[in-house]
């Protein structure tokens, strides 16, 4: 594979943070290592891809997604229809997912060719969530079990979520890896530059841009946009929240801001008044420049106040006030302790623990300040510890590495964490972190020492620490954090397991894979000439669809289009009834590529394309090509080849073709032929004729009676004066139905004591209206097997005066109900020989009717017969069945 | 440095119950001195239970050791502690050893071979005690009778063990628990012969290799017993049941009543215990005799020794390999032990020492007098045991050791059978079913694992799924069928909407449910169905809730 295309999926690519910024830091590695990146998303900031990026963003949903569980739902479903549609173009060699909403797409890809990576970073718990978000979780979680088995690899950020979810949903260590995450990323975050060097662009995109462009508006706002976020003095939260009615639903805050609130004079974030510049600073007014650019670019070098208050106490002279306001706080004595992580007062975030435990420490270190990462106004504290909390935003990465290197000591209190990048990356600079034992904190601590079990104990170990009491082993431990966890360790590992899939020449050996089976019901659904075989293709149509590794698609082949088409109905309950043709009203035609594109979930083994019958030469030569085309694997059931192969009952034209028939069979990729005696038969026509064998090729016996129904072990009686007899026929036997009624109209004749009544079933298309004994002959055309099988067991036998098809079957049948069975000598049905029926020359009306005179005559023949009918093994057509899936599973 | 070991132990000196602890302590240090890089994860008996969990960490002779405090005492929670699961976790993350090598675990819990296991890291054990096999680790019923069947803990000890979740489960859930937690172990090392042997007559099927502890021949001062009028006799024990002390002041009371014994005899007892109103009354009565001292550094501890001539140990539990018989050698005193357990290893034959019927006060009593009227035998003893100990010289066992840290591990030999079973609270009918399922299988052959307690680790080794509930649901069964594995319920109208959809065989009564099980474990182990269980349980698969525990 010359360039590998990587698709990286994820819900959202809008921040630098989280999930988002795991994998644009895997796309920047995979692009170094040769592959092409594409990405799709629900939403995105453009800021972080470069103009080169190929992100495809599905269509956006109407409304809060995550308040509505129906909304919920069928994003998965929306997810995997535009991405299904996208990949019409340009499809993926593989594709990574961060989560929802493409769990759904990642278990199909399989079966459109497409290998699959989960980097499971787990879901969170649902503790503290309202009803409609739990609900959500809750479906989140379901998702993921019923998904996780199917996807390639799934990557687990850590041992915690990989015994705690990943294994549990996936019901197999195979293909899962734990991979931790790095924990030096934060260093990337670049500090404030000169104004000389502010036109550059400050923070590199996550791809080099290859193109270049005309100076244009679009550039000015990237410039503009660029300096914003290199001074932080944006506040996304904060924006959102202070202007929450201006902001139009679903757009970006920072955006807006650029776009909007800047020329409105809106502020930026807590520490920036634009209203306060203009009034401390009128020549700016004059200017007509928006407040925030004028600092950037003049005001930050020029030394100008951001406030009334900055300019009259002078404690801010430079622009960073958050930075230097902790820096003073720690010159003036305090010991400052850092709630890693966002602040969440409920759930399992529990971050109001770190404001129990900071008035823990302050019980023996007074001057200690908590560090939050929210807005102060946001916290909920009460007024004795007011004064020992500080709410510090949300500061920039460049900010958040400073602070992490100015504090003593940072707390985690959450009770549930993944990973826990705020954790490592303390860690990573030095830091000290106490954390609950719970999660992944025991993986990625520095030391056991540092887990705690309580707040109590936290808060007691925080005092050791904030008073330089550190055991001297946990001391070490942490100073060689910076060993533990690189990216480059994540970012080669989670390659290794991407590039093992790439190279992987073939669909990886499935663990618990569905196939995708289009079964061609076209030629027989709607064609009841071929009893046996009908029957053969109702019990697969009923029963594959029952087959947990089958997903079985109905299929007819359009002569029209030259291609296959999906027949599709209320339900499929005519597919299997018996001897009948589906109603035309049943019938609608849908296009069949998105259907292959779009394959069953979970369907990752190649989609096989499945003859119930073979058709003929002619007839099969298109079909093939077409799913050749398609990369369907094509499978063929043969039923006998015996009528092809015998002049004496085909019409020539058919005789005629047999060979011809029996190459074009020979192309098909398996071969299931229904009696080992015509698998010989065929490959030796192969070996005749110099032709390769089908790759793969099997025998599955069948002698399918009433499938489901008990049958019947207690021996019936001999005639006595009344005789039943029951012929059966199928389609287009004419002539031996006529022999039938000739040959019961002698032996009435011949046993006249007898009252001798004939019942005649299936014979489709057969002329019979005729007189018989005083009346109309009783055809009953089509039966259901219900009535099939009360008919026999009313029956003294059955008489199947057919010269070809349907032996097999009529035998079995009559067997399974305890009824002899009298049938064609030199007619196929090679398990009919094995007992209880008595093989006649049905060319002979003559002889048909002496075999039927011994029947009645000699009761000693009858019950032979019977007890062989009785006792002769008989297949069920779930065995059959079974047997075909079971070919079709090894393909 | 030669390769990573982590050792864990319950106790870690200076924090001392027993003499395991001693071995560990020992074999880290001598390890450490040959290069090895060790890290102990040790326990501490907590103070009081706002201690249980604290964790500290000090620098041991080079050798970094992490103390838990535990509730070692509590048989509900000494043989699962979530908290050393998360440091044992941590430290495996932290130090990435080659080995972990277990020692006593009472307190620690026994989760922590299944979590190395599941690491992936190689796992040595030592056993010290029947711990594995006898929730009392002792083999001594409540009634300090010597327990001879395992299956009988809940009629002759304790019927239930409550778990976490409040349910009362049978005892014997937790003693095949523990037992299949240890079996986890790529090398099992026990001390003495006797031992070994308890534990495969108990059911347990992994391969045990006898090797002595060993002693620091260094560390005890040794002399030749030179025979004397007054004959000076010294045991250091623990002061409780198991260790033989009411028989032992008994004995000293017969002594006493011989008025042509007094003044040639002393007798000095160092430990303590939860009887020591029953020294110290003895101590009162026998001044001149009989010395109690309570508990007393080690150092001290060895003075006695070494002025004693002979040392007695009348433990009534089937000792393992006794580290005071193990310094008795080493010192070259003669030796009076019960003979039970792994006392006879080491006392060898009559040359060494004497061994009396345990629980027998009269049958020591005889044992001291004999020494006491024949002092020159003592000086025998002496010699013969400064001779023998070498053959318990702690070097060998480093040695022995270190060939198992670097041998390739074994082929893990056939896993045990495993049966996950659950259904809340079982009742008369399931707690009978447990008895006869326990009763009809060959012993060892398949262990009950209550599915709570099993980690991933045995739920993919399990051979089936066993739901006694009264009724039963899918997402009860889930975690099986998802597995595949073969599930039993009990006869039910939920039982029988399932049976309907799921692969599951419904048991009616003691006979069906045997049948089950049998046709499970008797043959190799059954083969996983896949697909279609899978198939099922995820589209079964229920809107979870999720939730942190309270």
């Amino acid at each position: 594979m010359l360039t590998p295309h990587i698709q990286i999926l994820n819900e959202r690519f809008i921040s630098r943070y989280g999930v988002d910024r795991i994998l644009l830091l895997m796309a920047r590695h995979f692009t170094a290592m040769g592959a092409r990146v594409s990405f799709g998303c629900l939403r995105y900031n453009e800021e972080l891809f470069d103009k080169g990026t190929a992100v495809v963003k599905l269509p956006a949903f109407e409304g809060d997604i995550f308040a509505n569980i129906d909304k919920f739902m069928n994003a998965e479903k929306a997810a995997t229809d535009g991405m299904m549609a996208e990949w019409l173009t340009d499809k993926p060699d593989l594709i990574l997912i961060g989560g929802w909403p493409f769990f759904d797409l990642a278990a199909r890809a399989g079966s459109v060719g497409v290998r699959t990576v989960f980097i499971d970073a787990g879901a969170v718990p649902h503790t503290g969530y309202g009803d409609s978000s739990q609900a959500i979780q809750q479906e989140l979680r379901r998702i993921r079990a019923q998904t996780l088995p199917f996807i390639d690899k799934v990557l687990p950020i850590s041992d915690f979520i990989r015994f705690s979810q990943t294994e549990p949903d996936r019901c197999t260590p195979e293909g899962v890896r734990t991979i931790h995450l790095g924990a030096d990323h934060l260093r990337e975050a670049q500090p404030p530059k000169t104004e000389s060097k502010k036109a550059s662009s400050l923070q590199a995109p996550i791809f080099e841009n290859t193109t270049t462009g005309k100076q244009s508006a679009r550039e000015d706002y990237r410039r503009r946009l660029d300096l914003l976020n290199e001074f932080g003095m944006f506040d996304s939260i904060w924006y959102r929240k202070r202007y929450q009615d201006r902001i139009p639903a679903g757009q970006d805050p920072k955006a807006h801001f650029l776009n909007v609130g800047s020329y409105e004079l809106l502020d930026p974030g807590p520490s920036f008044s634009a209203a306060a510049y203009l009034q401390l600073h009128p020549d700016v007014a004059k200017a007509g420049m928006e407040p925030w650019f004028h600092y950037v670019v003049h005001g930050y070098a020029e030394e100008r106040a951001t406030s009334p208050v900055a300019a009259a106490e002078r404690r801010y002279p430079k622009f960073y006030p958050l930075l230097e306001r902790l820096k003073a706080l720690k010159q003036a004595g305090r010991k400052l302790v850092l709630l890693g992580g966002r602040f969440e007062a409920g759930g399992y975030k529990n971050s109001m623990s770190a404001v129990h435990v900071t008035r823990g420490i302050r019980d023996t270190i007074t001057k200690v300040t908590l560090l939050v990462l929210e807005q102060y106004d946001h916290l909920p504290l009460s007024d004795d510890i007011k004064k020992n909390v500080e709410g510090i935003g949300s500061p920039s990465d460049y900010e958040l590495l400073e602070i992490i290197r100015l504090v003593d000591l940072t707390l985690s209190t959450s009770l549930w964490e993944g990973f826990n990048l705020p954790l490592v990356e303390s860690q990573y600079e030095g830091c000290p972190v106490l954390a609950y034992a719970c999660g992944s904190h025991p993986e990625v601590i520095a030391d056991p020492w540092f887990l705690c079990q309580n707040e109590a104990e936290m808060a007691q170990k925080a005092v050791t620490v904030l008073k330089g009491n550190m055991p001297p082993i946990a001391r070490t431990n942490l100073e060689n954090y910076s060993h533990r966890f690189p990216w480059t360790k994540t970012l080669a590992e989670i390659w290794e397991e991407v590039d093992d899939l790439l190279r992987a020449h073939s669909v990886p050996e499935p663990r618990a894979s569905r196939r995708l089976l289009f079964l061609d019901v076209g030629a027989i659904a709607f064609n009841v000439a071929h009893a046996d075989a009908l029957q053969a293709v109702r019990a697969l149509c009923a029963n594959l669809l029952y087959d947990p590794a089958l997903e079985v698609v109905f299929t007819s082949w359009d002569e029209v289009q030259q291609c296959f088409t999906l027949v599709a109905g209320d339900d499929a309950a005519g597919l299997h009834s018996p001897l009948s043709a589906l109603p035309d009203t049943w019938v609608r035609r849908v296009g069949i590529d998105k259907l292959l594109m779009a394959a069953a979930q979970r369907c990752v083994l190649p989609p096989v394309l499945l003859f119930p019958v073979a058709p003929l030469s002619e007839a099969l030569a298109p079909r093939m090509a077409w799913a050749r085309s398609k990369g369907l694997t094509c499978a063929a059931v043969l039923h006998d080849p015996a009528s092809a192969n015998r002049r004496a009952y085909v019409s020539g034209n058919a005789y005629g073709k047999a060979p011809d028939y029996y190459s074009h069979l020979l192309t098909v990729d398996a071969l299931i032929c229904k009696s080992s005696a015509a698998l010989e038969m065929v490959l030796a026509h192969a070996e005749e004729k110099g032709l390769s064998a089908p790759p793969f090729s099997a025998s599955v016996e069948v002698s399918p009676p009433f499938g489901g129904q008990e049958r019947v072990r207690d021996d019936p009686e001999p005639p006595g004066d009344e005789v039943r007899i029951l012929g059966v026929g199928a389609k287009g036997s004419a002539e031996g139905a006529e022999r039938l009624v000739n040959a019961v109209d002698q032996l009435r004749r011949r046993l006249p004591h007898r009252r001798i009544t004939l019942t005649l079933v299936g014979f489709d298309d057969c002329d019979l209206n005729r007189d018989f004994d005083g009346g109309a002959l009783p055809h009953l055309g089509t039966v259901s097997r219900a009535q099939l099988q009360d008919f026999l067991g009313a029956a003294h036998f059955a008489v199947c005066p057919s010269l070809q098809g349907g032996i097999d079957l009529f035998a079995a049948e009559s067997r399974w109900m305890a009824r002899p069975c009298l049938f064609h000598s030199e007619g196929r049905g090679d398990g009919a020989y094995d007992g209880g029926c008595l093989a006649v020359d049905m060319r002979s009306e003559r002889v048909m009717g002496n075999a039927m005179a011994d029947l009645i005559e000699e009761p000693m023949l009858y019950r032979r017969l019977a007890r062989e009918a009785v006792s002769v093994p008989l297949s069920d057509w779930a065995s059959f069945v079974d047997g075909v899936a079971e070919k079709l599973r090894e393909l | 440095m030669r390769g990573k070991i982590l050792i864990v132990t319950n106790y870690y000196p200076p924090f001392m119950v027993g003499g395991a602890e001693v071995v560990a302590h020992r074999q880290a240090t001598m390890l450490r001195k040959r290069g090895w890089d060790i890290c102990v994860f040790a326990g501490r008996a907590a103070d009081d239970w706002s201690d249980v969990g604290k964790l500290d960490v000090e620098d041991q002779d080079g050798i970094p050791v992490y103390r838990l405090s535990h509730a070692w005492m509590d048989m509900g929670r000494n043989f699962r502690n979530q908290f050393a699961n998360q440091i044992l976790t941590s430290l495996l993350h932290l130090y990435k050893p080659d080995w972990v090598h277990f020692h006593n675990l009472i307190g620690l819990g026994t989760e922590l071979t299944a979590i190395a296991r599941r690491h992936g890291v190689k796992i040595a054990l030592t056993l010290h005690d029947y711990w594995g096999v006898c929730y009392r680790g002792i083999l001594l019923r409540r009634d300090w009778s010597l327990c001879d069947d395992s299956e009988m803990c809940g009629y002759a000890c304790d019927a239930t063990v409550r778990a976490e979740n409040g349910f009362d489960v049978p005892i014997r859930l937790r003693r095949d628990y523990v037992a299949w937690c240890l079996s986890q172990a790529d090398r099992i090392i026990s001390p003495s012969r006797s031992l070994a042997n308890d534990y495969k007559k108990l059911g347990f099927t992994k391969e045990i290799e006898p090797f002595t502890n060993g002693i620091d021949l260094a560390a005890i001062p040794a002399r030749t017993r030179s025979p004397k009028a007054k004959v000076r006799f010294m045991c250091a024990s623990y002061i409780g049941e198991h260790k033989g002390i009411r028989q032992l002041v008994d004995a000293l009371r017969i002594l006493a009543a011989k008025p042509d014994l007094k003044g040639r005899w002393h007798f000095t007892l160092v430990g303590g215990g939860y009887i020591e109103e029953v020294v110290l009354a003895l101590a009162e009565e026998l001044p001149s005799e009989f010395k109690f001292l309570g508990r007393v550094p080690r150092s001290r501890s060895l003075e006695e020794l070494n002025k004693a001539d002979a040392v007695v140990l009348a433990s009534i539990w089937p000792e393992n390999e006794p580290v005071t018989l193990l310094e008795a050698l080493a010192s070259g005193a003669a030796i009076i032990a019960t003979d039970l357990g792994g006392n006879p290893e080491i006392v060898g034959g009559e040359e060494a020492g004497l061994l009396c019927r345990p629980r027998d006060a009269q049958a020591l009593a005889d044992a001291m007098e004999q020494l006491i009227r024949s002092p020159e035998t003592i000086h025998g003893m002496s010699e013969w045991n400064q001779q023998r100990v070498k053959s318990f010289d702690e070097e060998k066992t480093v040695d022995f050791l270190e060939s198992v840290y670097q041998a390739p591990v074994p082929d893990a030999a056939a896993a045990e059978r495993i049966i996950i079973c659950g259904g809340g609270n079982p009742d008369a009918m399931s707690v009978q079913l447990i008895d006869a399922f326990a009763f009809h299988r060959e012993k060892g052959g398949v262990r009950l694992l209550w599915h709570d307690w099993a980690g991933d680790k045995a739920w993919e080794q399990a051979d089936g799924f066993w739901w006694w509930g009264e009724d039963c649901s899918p997402d009860q069964l889930l975690p099986a069928l998802a597995r595949g594995m073969p599930v039993c319920v009990r006869k039910s109208p939920g039982a029988d909407r399932l049976e309907k959809h799921l692969p599951v065989t419904i048991y009616r009564d003691e006979r069906s449910f045997l049948a089950w099980a049998d046709g499970l474990t008797s043959g190799p182990a059954t083969a996983k169905a896949d697909v279609p269980l899978l198939r099922h349980s995820t589209r079964l698969r229920p809107r979870a809730g999720f939730y942190l525990p309270c």
